[in-house]
């Protein structure tokens, strides 16, 4: 490769800004620009302007069929997009809201394998959704089994926990914030595990919770994310399970039993 | 102004329909060839789609990010399977028509800088336009233009340094 001195770079470096550099003399650039930061910062100002330059591109319809070509490419790869549960070996669609029955501690802590399935994953980003009170007990329960600090993966922000709130539009904008940071942190697949509190204090009242969970429905379609709700069989009321659960979750889970077109669902 | 963000099919969507003209344009110029623009597009579509966790908005519009893609496909195919031969290409690729929109849609940004390229001095343009949107070699616009390979060097570089130092400003509060 031709070695090029820093007084003989400067007639080369537009050329190399607009990519209309032969491959010798382009390697030649890339390795000077390596060791040296005047012409870097020269190359980026220009970089700039031909960033600016490519808006001037001129301007020509396509055929139609090509929009419907790309798209039914980016939907068939968008739809083999989905997440493994955890805790069996069933997948749930990104895009998609399902609603976890159980009866027993031991039910729910093993939706915990839910999230820890996504420790690993560069481009995963784990949220649960609870009362403030569990946080303590949740992150114990997130650590067994798991060799690596929880409290590190929440420092990292690989792992957020949002709390309650009163109101259906104070959760939903605490969730929509909370997403909207991740993906500008640039995860592409989000978790979701929901402890739903209805009744509990600090609450919204029974009547809000189809309101809100429709209005998860909609959030859900517009993120990279599987939601998982978990529904306490014994502590919320026959309402709540009914209106919360099974009307609003397009999926259903009870122990290792998944219904993916849950008739009662009423799609909103 | 097209999607912000790339997070859902909806999102690419609203991306090509608002930028498929451009986008499109670009690599036809490029190539011109209906087919292999077609495919480059559709490339640079599902490679943003694959990406999207990279995409920064900090560092540009997604439209720019889009364009770059899309660029970067049509010069592989350009240089690397030699697709068009380098005479094929008409000195009037320097001048950039628009065939299918009234010029009064490209929008505030898009015609600012049309006017800043159109304010070049004619070789300066020439050779810029040969070289980003011809897809040409500075090597291969010397050839083209009969000129000495010095002289394009030096258009590249100075036509690049004017447009580079032009009111930046101005153009930032157009294009928000």
């Amino acid at each position: 490769m031709k070695r090029v001195d820093c007084s003989e770079i400067d007639e080369l470096l537009g050329g190399y800004a607009l990519t209309a550099l032969d491959e010798l003399d382009e390697a030649s650039v890339q390795m000077h620009l390596a060791g040296c930061d005047r012409h870097q910062r020269t190359v980026e100002e220009l970089t700039r302007a031909t960033d600016r330059l490519l808006l001037a591109a001129p301007e020509r319809e396509p055929r139609p069929e090509l929009r419907t070509r790309i798209l039914e490419a980016i939907r068939s790869e968008a739809a083999l997009a989905s997440v493994g549960l955890g805790f069996s070996e069933e997948r749930l669609p990104l895009g998609s809201h399902a609603c976890l029955f159980h009866s027993d501690e031991a039910g729910l802590k093993g939706t915990m394998a839910f999230l820890r399935a996504g420790f690993d994953q560069p481009e995963e980003f784990g949220v649960v959704f609870a009362d403030q009170g569990r946080f303590d007990s949740l992150g114990a329960w997130l650590q067994e089994g798991y060799e690596r600090s929880v409290p590190s993966l929440i420092e990292r922000g690989k792992l957020a926990m949002i709390p309650g709130a009163a109101t259906s539009d104070d959760l939903i904008a605490g969730i929509g914030a909370r997403l909207d940071r991740a993906l500008a942190e640039g995860y592409t697949v989000i978790r979701l595990l929901g402890f739903i509190g209805w009744e509990q204090l600090g609450w919204p009242d029974t009547a809000s919770i189809v309101e809100f969970e429709q209005r998860v429905n909609r959030v859900v379609s517009a993120y990279p994310v599987a939601v998982l709700c978990t529904y306490d069989l014994k502590k919320l009321g026959g309402l709540s399970l009914m209106e919360g659960g099974l009307r609003n979750h397009p999926i259903t889970i009870m122990g290792d039993r998944i219904v993916r077109g849950n008739p009662f669902y009423l799609a909103a | 102004m097209g999607a912000q963000a790339l997070r859902t099919v909806k999102d690419l969507e609203d991306l090509y329909d608002a930028d498929r003209g451009i986008a499109y344009g670009l690599a036809f110029h490029l190539l011109q060839d209906q087919s292999a623009a077609e495919d480059v597009v559709q490339e640079a579509f599902l490679a943003a789609w694959r990406s999207r966790g990279q995409y920064d908005p900090s560092k540009g519009g997604l439209r720019g990010w889009l364009l770059t893609i899309v660029r970067n496909r049509a010069i592989d195919r350009l240089r690397h399977d030699r697709l068009r031969p380098e005479d094929a290409l008409d000195l009037k690729t320097g001048e950039l028509s628009d065939s299918s929109s009234d010029p009064a849609l490209l929008g505030p940004e898009r015609l600012w800088i049309r006017e800043a390229l159109g304010s070049l001095p004619d070789a300066q343009r020439l050779a810029i336009s040969l070289a980003y949107f011809g897809g040409l070699t500075q090597t291969q616009i010397a050839r083209r233009t009969k000129q000495p390979l010095g002289t394009v060097k030096g258009q590249l570089r100075l036509g690049l340094l004017k447009l580079s130092s032009m009111d930046l400003a101005r153009f930032e509060t157009i294009a928000r």
